[in-house]
């Protein structure tokens, strides 16, 4: 290689070597004698080996592809020209010697002297063909998960159509059926478990409707919630229960009652948490419920105690927020309440987590996202 | 109670779940059931030169039908028909669950409610205390 005359040995050594940490091209082009440098053997090499020594800017320009060479040439005239400029990038095509074109990244610096007139141009050349194609094939795979997810929600709502019709049929039949006309009680029976057997598919027909429309809908709508409200409408709507169960609530929401979130996701959340203690307490002692908040690090954390029956963590740990995991052999289960606890929870960029203890009670706690200081 | 209600589903089984609910929970004096869009079309306009006018009051359309679906009919009913049978109501019967469907249904002003299958007997009560039906019950 030959050296530009005004350069030191260590110096070219120097460039030569920053030249191969990602095997860029490295140009200074003198704009006194019109001769560029240019370090980084292995990037030139590609493009012919007289592009290595020092060589007017033409040698480089007549590999610029046809498409792009004038727009190169005119920009980087322009800039030149222009002294508030001192920093400029193209993207083009070059030729290289095996007949294909390299996508070619230039960062260039201008140095001018006190009269802003430019007196050396430093630039970095980066051959990005392999991440240009990346980025292109990123596009088409992010454009075929779009239609796909798009299809696959048309399809969820085709099937639940399917599905909810005959499901609909049998239901609205047997609510036409008086059983009290039936004489044969083990007729009257079987139709009263055929309701119920239908009411049950129902459910969970709707149940897994429910999680397909959340999982394709990923568009949230955040807004200020506050979470005695919230729990006062759960606790409204399941009142009934409640007085069933006898339980014993409490709610302090003093640490901190306003978060950001979807309403109907915290309303969801509290709901199945509340439906959970109520169907999983313990038969032996008076149900007592804890709900609070908390701030710890910053962060707003939720917690919902009770003193039922308790899970097995060593044995369920990993598990309790699976999709159709049961731990409790009851009638009414079906496996998905926590699964979307936790959908809801980490779509809204929280933390769910619970801790248990069999026969002492459980403590499902959220830790919801940092809301980000006003800009 | 209404005195004529048209119910336009392609399915035999809702047909049967509605006459017998419909007649249980005295809903209407005259019952007519057509399969799709395009038997309802038909019915229309024998109406327009027919000499007793027996027009209902209320239709109960389901959405997926073949032949001529439910959006295609409230197309057509209301270029063709709104003007003339002004008192006609249209209450959409699905078991969809697209909120899209509820959402375009709001678009056609003669349509009073959204109900999903299966027409039960609240479905029922849910048709008598709408306001736009409120002279009937």
């Amino acid at each position: 290689m030959q050296a530009p005359n005004n350069l030191l040995p260590e110096t070219l050594k120097v460039l030569e070597s920053i030249a191969k940490i990602n095997n860029d091209g490295l140009w200074i082009w003198n704009l006194g004698t019109n001769e560029v440098s240019r370090f980084g053997e292995e990037f030139y090499n590609a493009f012919g080996n007289t592009l290595t020594s020092l060589s007017p800017p033409e040698d480089w320009e007549k590999l610029i592809h046809p498409d792009d060479k004038s727009r190169v040439v005119k920009n980087y005239k322009a800039a030149i020209e222009n002294p508030e400029i001192l920093r400029t990038d193209e993207t083009y095509q070059v030729l290289k010697t095996d007949g294909t074109y390299a996508d070619i990244l230039d960062h260039a610096y201008i140095s001018r002297n006190e009269n802003g007139k430019a007196t050396t141009v430093y630039g970095i050349a980066s051959d990005i063909t392999f991440r240009k194609k990346n980025d292109i094939e990123r596009e088409m795979r992010i454009s075929e998960l779009t239609k796909a997810n798009s299809s696959l929600k048309q399809f969820s709502y085709i099937i639940s159509h399917n599905l909810r019709t005959p499901i609909s049929n049998l239901i609205g039949l047997g609510s036409i059926i008086d059983e009290s006309k039936i004489e044969d009680p083990l007729i009257q029976k079987t139709v009263e478990k055929y309701k119920l057997a239908t009411l049950n598919l129902n459910k969970n027909v709707n149940g897994l409707f429910e999680l397909l429309v959340q999982n394709t809908n990923p568009e949230k709508q955040v807004q200020e919630v506050k979470l005695d409200d919230v729990f006062k409408q759960v606790m409204d709507s399941v009142e009934t229960k409640i007085t069933e169960s006898g339980a014993e609530i409490s709610a302090d929401f003093s640490e901190g009652n306003i978060v950001e979130f979807n309403p109907v996701y915290m309303h969801s959340i509290f709901l199945n948490f509340l439906t959970n203690t109520l169907k999983y307490r313990d038969p032996e002692r008076d149900l007592k419920v804890k709900v609070f908040t908390e701030k710890k690090d910053g962060c707003l954390l939720l917690h919902f105690s009770d003193n039922g029956l308790g899970i097995d963590l060593d044995k369920y740990g990993d598990k309790v927020f699976g999709l159709y995991q049961k731990f409790h052999n009851h009638p009414d289960s079906k496996g998905l309440g926590l699964h979307i606890v936790a959908t809801q929870v980490k779509a809204s960029g929280g933390k769910v987590w619970v801790t248990s203890e069999p026969n002492k009670g459980t403590t499902f706690s959220i830790q919801f996202k940092k809301i980000g200081h006003a800009e | 109670m209404l005195n004529n209600l048209l119910l336009i589903d392609d399915d035999d089984v809702t047909h049967f779940i509605c006459e017998n609910v419909i007649k249980n929970e005295n809903l209407t004096k005259n019952l007519t059931m057509l399969y799709n869009g395009q038997e309802g079309v038909n019915y229309f306009r024998n109406l327009l030169t027919a000499e007793s006018k027996d027009v209902p009051e209320l239709i109960l359309l389901d959405l997926n039908m073949p032949v001529m679906n439910g959006w295609d009919f409230l197309e057509v009913f209301s270029k063709e028909f709104e003007d003339k049978f002004p008192n006609t109501k249209v209450c959409i019967l699905t078991s969809s669950l697209d909120p899209l469907d509820f959402t375009h249904s709001q678009v056609y002003h003669n349509v009073i409610g959204f109900l999903n299958k299966p027409f039960i007997k609240e479905r029922v009560e849910e048709l008598k205390s709408n306001d736009r039906l409120a002279a009937y019950f």
